[in-house]
């Protein structure tokens, strides 16, 4: 068990995956929004690559553990101190019972971040997951942020879970500025002329301070829009962006007039609004890591190269991406 | 894509594939979204992980390390084709009663809050009685209780159900509010365009409010009896018969809801699109 002292930035606890096979009844998934960083800070310590750990935005919580505990730091790049002693992010470090863990910010590089426990979070799962969903109270730590002074249950580590396991440097997912996301084709992109997507593809887009795990509103080149889209009849609405209600992929950009919104692990799951590019699962960690007010760019790939990256963030869950 | 003269398949990122009926609202599409969903399910294929029915379209999430792209796309005309060729659409479609208050007074104190703060506007009931001729409250009420609605998504919120008059003759149309609301009371009822939408939480919203329900449509705690399989009442595909209430039998249900006592009217049912049709051609 650890006990929080400071309780950081939207600190929450997240599972990998969120809530699967729910989005049909408005539930979003919830889960990580950078699900890479905290797959292999569950690997460093020996848990199941699904397993609950804790997530922050750009300001870590100070934890208190009340027992002896294996623990990784992964994600936004921070100074880690235990007992006051710099550790380094990305490896696996034992922390003695009575020991305080710090996480203090030190550059404006990534955004969010994850502790994880040997052992996991030790909290109920609310329709298949232990993922926060703040919005309807749901999973989670009493289905909210953490606060000062909660006591949090962690479960027993596995066996094989050991110290100084460490992601090798030159793996450990980088984070460029701008940070190039990718997309692929998604649906209605005949609502775009020619010269838009030139300019979707051409253009620096500004993550805007509205943005949150309900969506990362970004702000780009103006939409011309195509005759189809500004000639379809008053069914869907107004709006050349305008649809009729239909499912949202997680992950797409969703245009909304001149500002566009990536849907990510709390956005609506259906709306009036059209999706003419997704991000593919291997891409989608990204989105965690390009922090609100920078800019990012977006480029096109093919299934092909979606697939390459997908298997590129697949060998994480490789041995020969650690020692 | 795949285009055909009835459907479109868009292929999302790589794990998405999207069904499309067209940018027409219609039961038909909407009843045989919700078919294909069936016959996808009945399949059990691994790795589809979501199929979410929504108006005239069906989006399929799917875990491509699971299922392959290619495999999806066949697998999913395969049961298209079928269904544009059968000729006897029927889905499972439970009929629920829902007691709702008309113009009460939790939705008229919301209206008057946004004409003070947002932007004056006429009140909602009003402004859809005057917008389709109609002659009173009362009318209205005779309007919206008549018919049956069919539920044809649940995706826009946690348990918000979405749903359409299936009886041309009551069918009612109205503008969006605009600028949307940023908060909508629980529980309440709304018209957008010719869709009826129940906010189980409140949430922003630009539906033209007409009413309140007064028991739950998604209870997370799951301790009444019609939430104890799923928190969410509603399934899409199901139709509901709504009925005025008053301030006393309000009260009442709300009362047996807190006792945990309360059970909604839900008759087991078929909806057949072939006999649909028939009735509406008749």
């Amino acid at each position: 068990m650890f006990k929080v002292i400071k309780k950081g930035l939207l600190t929450t606890v997240q599972d990998v995956k969120g809530r699967r096979g729910v989005t049909y009844m408005g539930f979003p998934t919830s889960g990580a929004m950078d699900d890479l960083a905290l797959t292999i800070g569950n690997l460093l310590v020996g848990n199941d690559t699904n397993e609950a750990g804790i997530e922050y935005a750009f300001c870590g919580p100070e934890l208190q553990f009340f027992d002896d505990a294996l623990i990784a730091v992964t994600g936004m790049q921070i100074k880690l101190l235990v007992n006051d002693v710099e550790y380094p992010m990305w490896q696996s470090i034992a922390v003695r019972k009575g020991q305080k863990l710090k996480i203090v910010p030190e550059s404006f590089i990534g955004q969010w971040g994850y502790i994880a426990i040997a052992g996991g979070i030790d909290v109920p799962e609310y329709m298949g997951s232990k993922a926060t969903f703040t919005f309807c109270e749901i999973g989670g730590f009493k289905g909210r942020e953490l606060m000062g002074g909660d006591e949090i249950p962690v479960g027993e580590p596995a066996p094989h879970a050991a110290e100084g396991k460490k992601l090798k440097k030159c793996y450990i997912p980088a984070v460029t500025s701008p940070m190039v996301i990718e997309l692929m084709p998604g649906y209605y992109l005949d609502f775009l002329t020619k010269k838009d997507i030139k300019q979707i593809f051409n253009s620096n887009w500004k993550i805007e301070f509205n943005s949150s795990r309900s969506g990362y509103r970004v702000s780009g080149p103006h939409i011309e829009f195509s005759d189809k889209a500004r000639n379809k009849g008053e069914e869907a609405g107004s709006d050349p962006s305008n649809i009729l209600d239909t499912g949202y992929p997680t992950y797409a950009l969703n245009m909304c007039g001149d500002t566009s919104i990536i849907l990510t692990k709390e956005s609506v799951c259906a709306g009036g609004y059209f999706c003419p590019f997704c991000i593919p699962l291997g891409a989608q960690w990204k989105v965690g890591q390009s922090r609100i007010g920078t800019e990012i760019q977006f480029k096109l790939i093919s299934m092909e190269e979606a697939d390459r990256l997908r298997e590129e963030v697949d060998g994480y869950l490789r041995e020969d991406h650690y020692e | 894509m795949i285009r055909t003269t009835n459907y479109r398949l868009y292929m999302c990122g790589d794990a998405n594939l999207l069904l499309d009926y067209g940018q027409v609202r219609s039961i038909q599409a909407g009843v045989k979204s919700i078919m294909v969903k069936r016959l996808l399910t009945d399949k059990n294929l691994q790795g589809i992980i979501d199929m979410i029915p929504c108006n005239s379209s069906l989006l399929i999430t799917f875990e491509p390390r699971q299922i392959q792209a290619h495999i999806v796309i066949a697998q999913v005309q395969k049961i298209v084709e079928e269904v544009e060729n059968n000729e006897q659409i029927r889905i499972s479609s439970r009929i629920i009663e829902i007691p709702v208050y008309f113009a009460d007074p939790w939705t008229k104190a919301a209206i008057a809050k946004y004409c003070k703060n947002i932007k004056e506007k006429p009140y909602d009931v009003d402004f859809i009685i005057e917008r389709n001729g109609l002659k009173d409250l009362d009318e209205l009420i005779r309007y919206v209780t008549t018919p049956q609605y069919i539920v044809t998504y649940l995706s826009f919120g946690p348990g918000l159900p979405s749903c359409t008059c299936l009886d041309p003759k009551y069918a009612l149309h109205v503008p969006k509010y605009n600028p949307p609301r940023t908060s909508t009371p629980p529980l309440a009822i709304g018209m957008g365009g010719s869709n009826i939408s129940l906010y189980p939480l409140g949430s922003p919203g630009g539906f033209q409010m007409f009413g309140i329900l007064s028991a739950p449509l998604l209870e997370l705690n799951q301790k009444l009896f019609d939430f104890r399989k799923t928190p969410v009442l509603a399934r899409v595909g199901d139709r509901f018969q709504f009925r005025a209430i008053g301030r006393p039998e309000y009260f009442e249900i709300k009362d047996a809801c807190k006792a945990g006592t309360y059970r909604y009217k839900i008759t087991d049912s078929e909806f057949n699109l072939a006999e649909y049709n028939a009735k509406l051609n008749a």
